[in-house]
Order: C-alpha cells, then structure tokens, then sequence
C-alpha cells in the first residue's frame, strides 16, 4: 500500500506538470474559439471574422486605428467609437501574445520578432511557412478561394479555431494531400 | 402542481421570446429620421435608380454600384465583390432581418456609399433606396 | 547450458539487437503518428530514433567486430561475385552481413539519418519547436522548404526498402539455409567451419 502512494505520488508529479499552464504543454491544437458577438458581427461581413488569437496584440493596435479602418485593405471597414473601443479590447486581450493554451497562437507568437507588428495573417511567418508550398493555381487563381486570407475557405472547421491538417480541403484540389 | 408553476411560467417565457423579439422593419422609422434630418417624400422608383446608378471608380477599369456586392436580383444572395463572401439576400420578404438593426443600418450606408460613390449619402437618396428595398 | 554450445556461436550482440527491434518499433509507431497527425508523439518518437541512430553509428566504430562498419564493407567486386554466387544458388558465407545484406544496411541507415535530420529541420523551421527552435539555430527558407519536402518522401521509399529487406532475409534465409530471424532475436547463430 505504501508503495502504491509513492508510486501515485511519483506518477502525480509529472502529470501536474503536463497540466500547469507555462510549463505544460498547450492543451489545445487550435486557436482560441470566438465568443464574441459584437465582434463576430462587426468583423464577419465581408470575410470570416478571424480569432483574435491569430495576431499578437500590437498587430490588431494597429490594425483597430481609425484612420486604418477607413482604409482596410482598400475596403471601408468605419465602426462607431464605442463598437471599436469594445473590439479593440476583446482583440487585445485575447491576442496571440496572451494565451499559453492554445498552440497555433503560441506558434504564431514565437515566430514573430518582439517588435513585427504585421497587419496580416498571411505575413505571419508561421502561417506563411505552412502555406509557401501551396501553388498559385489553387488560391489566387482558384474563384472558390481568391486569397490565402480567407482561411474558411479551405480549412473546414475554421469558425471553431481549428486548423489542422486532417481537415483542410481545398474546393477543386482534393488531393492536396499529395503536395510535398 | 403549484410546485412546476414556476418553471412551467419561466419555459413559456423562454419559448415565447424569440417571438417577443422578432424585430420590427425599421424602414417607417429611419424615414422619419431622414426627414427630420431634411428630406422631402421618397420614392421607391429614385431609390431604384440610384441602387441601379453605376459610377466609375478612381483608379479600377470596372465601375462600381449597390449591384456590385448586393447582385441583380435581390432576393438572392449576393456575393461581395472582393472577398467573394456571400451576403444574404436584402430583400426583406425572403430576408426578415433585414432593416431590423437601426446601428447596422447606419454602418453599412456609410460603408458602402463611401464604397460605391465616393461620399456618403444624402437623408433623401438612404430614404429613397429604402423605400425601394421595402418594396421587394 | 546451450549458450556453450559449441554447435553455435553469437552473431548478433546485445546491442544489436536492442537496436534493431527498437528502431522496428520506434520507425514503426513513428510512421503511424506521422500518418495520422499525432505531433507529440512523433516528435518524441524522432528523438529516439536520432539516439537509436548515434547509438548505432558509435557503435559500428567500437563494438563487438560483427557489429563494426569494416567489417561488412566490401568492394563492389566482392558483393557482384557474392550476387552471382546467389544466383547459382550456391551462396558464400559471411559471419557478419553479407554483401548485399550490408548494403541494405547502409541504405537504411543513410535513409533514417536523412529522415530524422530532415524532420529535426523541419521542426525547428515551420513548427517553432523542438531542439532547433530552443538551441536558437536559424534555418534558411531554402532549406527549411527542402526539409519539408524531404520529410514527406522519404517514409515511403524507406518502407520500399523495409519491404525489401525482409524480402531479402527470406530469401538468404532459405539459400544459406541459417535461420536469420532466430539470431537477431537470441543472438545466437548455427557454427560453422
Ligand atoms: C468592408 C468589408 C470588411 C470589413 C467590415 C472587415 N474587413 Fe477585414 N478585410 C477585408 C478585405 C477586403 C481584406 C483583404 C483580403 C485580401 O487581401 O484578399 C481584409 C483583410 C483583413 C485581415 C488580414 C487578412 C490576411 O490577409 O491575413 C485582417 C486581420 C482583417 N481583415 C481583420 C478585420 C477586422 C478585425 C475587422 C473588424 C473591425 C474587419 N477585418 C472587417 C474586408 C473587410
Ligand atoms: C488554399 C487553401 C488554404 C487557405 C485559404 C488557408 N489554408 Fe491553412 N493550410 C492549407 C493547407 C493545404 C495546409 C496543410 C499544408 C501542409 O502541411 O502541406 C494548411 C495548414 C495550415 C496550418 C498548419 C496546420 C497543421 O496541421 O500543421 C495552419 C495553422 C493554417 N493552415 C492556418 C491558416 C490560416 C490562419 C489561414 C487564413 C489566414 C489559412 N490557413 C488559410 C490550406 C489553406
Ligand atoms: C463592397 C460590397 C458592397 C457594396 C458595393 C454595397 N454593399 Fe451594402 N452591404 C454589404 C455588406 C457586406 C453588407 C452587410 C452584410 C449583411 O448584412 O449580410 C451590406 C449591408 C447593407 C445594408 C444593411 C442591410 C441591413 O440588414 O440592415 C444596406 C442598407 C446596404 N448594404 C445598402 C447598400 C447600398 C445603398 C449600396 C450602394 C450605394 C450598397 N449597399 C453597396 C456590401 C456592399
């Protein structure tokens, strides 16, 4: 008996370790699901609304500054004061650089230097590394996906913060999986 | 009995929300608004001309108007312009959420004017183009 | 006690065999976990084969002489007149790997480094983990595109070759008429002189 209590012990040591938030490992694969609605609504329209876990905080700072909305890639994305201070927050505060849970954020984080601020995610060196391979014809030129931004387009389950490998599926290029 | 009253009150009260709330067509409201803010009468047929009016864009080769993103046919869905992404269909006789949303209302004029025209729109041309979009 | 007998002598040390049942497993549960995306365990099943693979690399400099690289690299004449002596059914015998035995052994061996070099690449390139992320080396695009695409090939011609090289086992098993399975399991091999 006594044994066996050492051996829990022992055994609880490393699990709990697994478990602690820094020194652990990621519980989850993907990124931080939205919960959010104001957001999901505001930033939905015209493209999937991305996680706020997809960009480090500095970045959405940038991105969330008047002038910058007016201009939004050529689009017109204004909010009202109050809309854009709430979205502001909720994106900064559950930015990439905030989370210790989610993988692919933290991937994102550590692939950035501490002062790159980029406005998209597609010029994040991680996402752009998981995607370099991926030719032409198959985005920009594919009319079903037009642009690596529109993440949902291929990856499946994109609106839950998943982005995995086993569920991707490029409309027209089944077998992507073919790609080395 | 007495004992379930209480829940029986609070799951009719849950079940009968989503009709308490079902939004009201703030068209009458947001004319009225337009106005106080100047406007004269509106027309459904101007509100169609200006919807159908096609202006040419600074520096693309394409011209551009509410059809770009909105489609031909309103009461299909339509397909933004650049992003591709589908925008539900805006007539309010397939699409009841449409025009429920004095705030979303506001936004997406002041977008897609500043978008379309190159300005935002007059109280006169937002009342008439509403009046149109009623109508379908 | 049958270990002194003396109708049989060791083939294959103890470490040898450890090694060679570890990697079965190790290539194995690796190739599975890469297949079906389970990125813990096939970064950890890397890492024991990289040690598995430097293990094997000290030890075919300092171990028992079957176990040694010079004593199963043959010139290319040696392992044509071994090939011809097969075909003759009439193989020449070798106390270590034979000819063509060794040169399946090179294969593999040049193959799994290449594959856990090109993972470890990889890793350190487009997943930011693993030794190369946390030792800070930098990888260049280039290479970190090559390692990928290295990464991905690589498993189906090592398993080509795994095919093989039971292939070949069952084949030299029956010529030289020495059961090969049994000595990489006890060690152990029929003596002869
Ligand atoms: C009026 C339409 C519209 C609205 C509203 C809008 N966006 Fe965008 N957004 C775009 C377009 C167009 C692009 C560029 C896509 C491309 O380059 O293909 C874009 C790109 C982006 C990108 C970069 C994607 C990439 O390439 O990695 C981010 C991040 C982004 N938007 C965030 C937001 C946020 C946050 C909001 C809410 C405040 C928002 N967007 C609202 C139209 C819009
Ligand atoms: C053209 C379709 C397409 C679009 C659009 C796309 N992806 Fe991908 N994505 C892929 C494919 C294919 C892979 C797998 C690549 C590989 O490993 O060979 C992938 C891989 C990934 C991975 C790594 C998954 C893993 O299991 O390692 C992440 C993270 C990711 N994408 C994020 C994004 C984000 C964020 C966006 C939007 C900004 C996006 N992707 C847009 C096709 C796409
Ligand atoms: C660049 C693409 C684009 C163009 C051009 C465009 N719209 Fe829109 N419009 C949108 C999007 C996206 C939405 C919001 C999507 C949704 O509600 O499903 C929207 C929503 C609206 C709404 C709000 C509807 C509601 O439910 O309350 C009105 C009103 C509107 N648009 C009017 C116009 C008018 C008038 C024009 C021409 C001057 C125009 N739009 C041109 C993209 C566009």
């Amino acid at each position: 008996m006594k044994r066996l209590i050492l051996l829990l012990t022992l055994l609880a040591v490393p699990t709990s370790l697994l478990a602690h938030p820094i020194l652990g490992f990621p519980r989850h694969r993907g990124v931080e699901p939205l919960t959010n609605p104001l957001y999901s609504e505001s930033c939905g329209e015209c493209h999937f609304a991305y996680q706020p876990g997809l960009l480090p905080a500095r970045s959405w700072k940038k991105l969330m500054a008047p002038a910058a909305l007016e201009d939004h890639f050529g689009e017109n994305a204004e909010l009202d004061e109050e809309d854009r201070l709430a979205i502001l927050k909720f994106l900064t505060s559950n930015a990439a650089d905030t989370t210790w849970h989610y993988k692919r954020s933290i991937k994102i984080t550590r692939s950035l230097a501490e002062d790159e601020a980029p406005l998209r995610i597609t010029e994040v060196p991680y996402i752009k590394k998981k995607h370099s391979h991926i030719p032409r014809w198959a985005v920009q030129d594919n009319r079903k996906v037009r642009s690596l931004s529109y993440c949902n387009r291929c990856h499946t389950r994109a609106d839950k913060g998943a982005f995995v490998r086993a569920e991707v599926d490029i409309p027209g290029y089944r077998n992507w999986a073919d790609l080395f | 009995m007495k004992r379930y009253a209480g829940t029986i009150a609070m799951a009719a009260m849950i079940l009968t929300m989503p009709l308490a709330q079902a939004a009201d067509n703030l068209v009458p409201q947001m004319q009225a608004q337009y106005q106080s803010e100047g406007a004269g009468d509106f027309s459904a047929e101007r509100g169609q001309q200006f919807w159908r009016q096609k202006h040419q864009a600074e520096k693309e080769p394409f011209t551009r108007s509410c059809e770009s993103c909105h489609g031909t046919d309103l009461r299909q869905p339509g397909e933004h312009q650049r992003t591709g992404k589908v925008i539900e269909a805006m007539a309010p006789s397939v699409n009841a959420e449409r025009f429920t949303d004095a705030k979303k209302i506001k936004k997406w004029f002041r977008r897609n004017c500043k978008w379309t025209i190159g300005r935002e729109c007059t109280p006169q041309e937002k009342g008439d183009v509403l009046a149109w979009l009623n109508t379908l | 006690m049958r270990r002194m007998s003396t109708t049989e002598h060791m083939k294959w040390d103890l470490f040898i065999r450890i090694f060679h049942w570890s990697l079965v497993v190790c290539f194995t549960a690796a190739f599975i976990s890469g297949e079906y995306d389970i990125e813990w365990a096939h970064s950890w099943l890397g890492y024991m084969l990289v040690l598995l693979l430097l293990a094997r690399l000290v030890w075919g400099v300092t171990g028992s002489p079957n176990a040694r690289f010079t004593t199963f690299m043959y010139s290319p004449a040696e392992t044509w007149r071994y090939f011809r002596s097969c075909l003759r059914n009439q193989p020449l015998h070798y106390d270590s790997h034979n000819p063509l035995g060794a040169l399946m052994v090179f294969a593999l061996l040049a193959g799994l480094l290449l594959l856990t070099a090109s993972g470890l690449l990889y890793e350190g390139w487009g997943e930011y983990e693993g030794p190369l992320w946390v030792l800070n080396i930098p990888v260049s695009d280039w290479l970190g595109q090559w390692s990928r695409s290295l990464h991905r090939a690589l498993p189906d011609g090592l398993l080509v070759l795994v095919v093989l090289h039971i292939t070949g086992m069952v084949v030299a098993t029956l010529q030289h008429k020495e059961n090969f399975a049994r000595a990489m399991i006890t060690g152990y091999t029929k003596r002869r002189d």
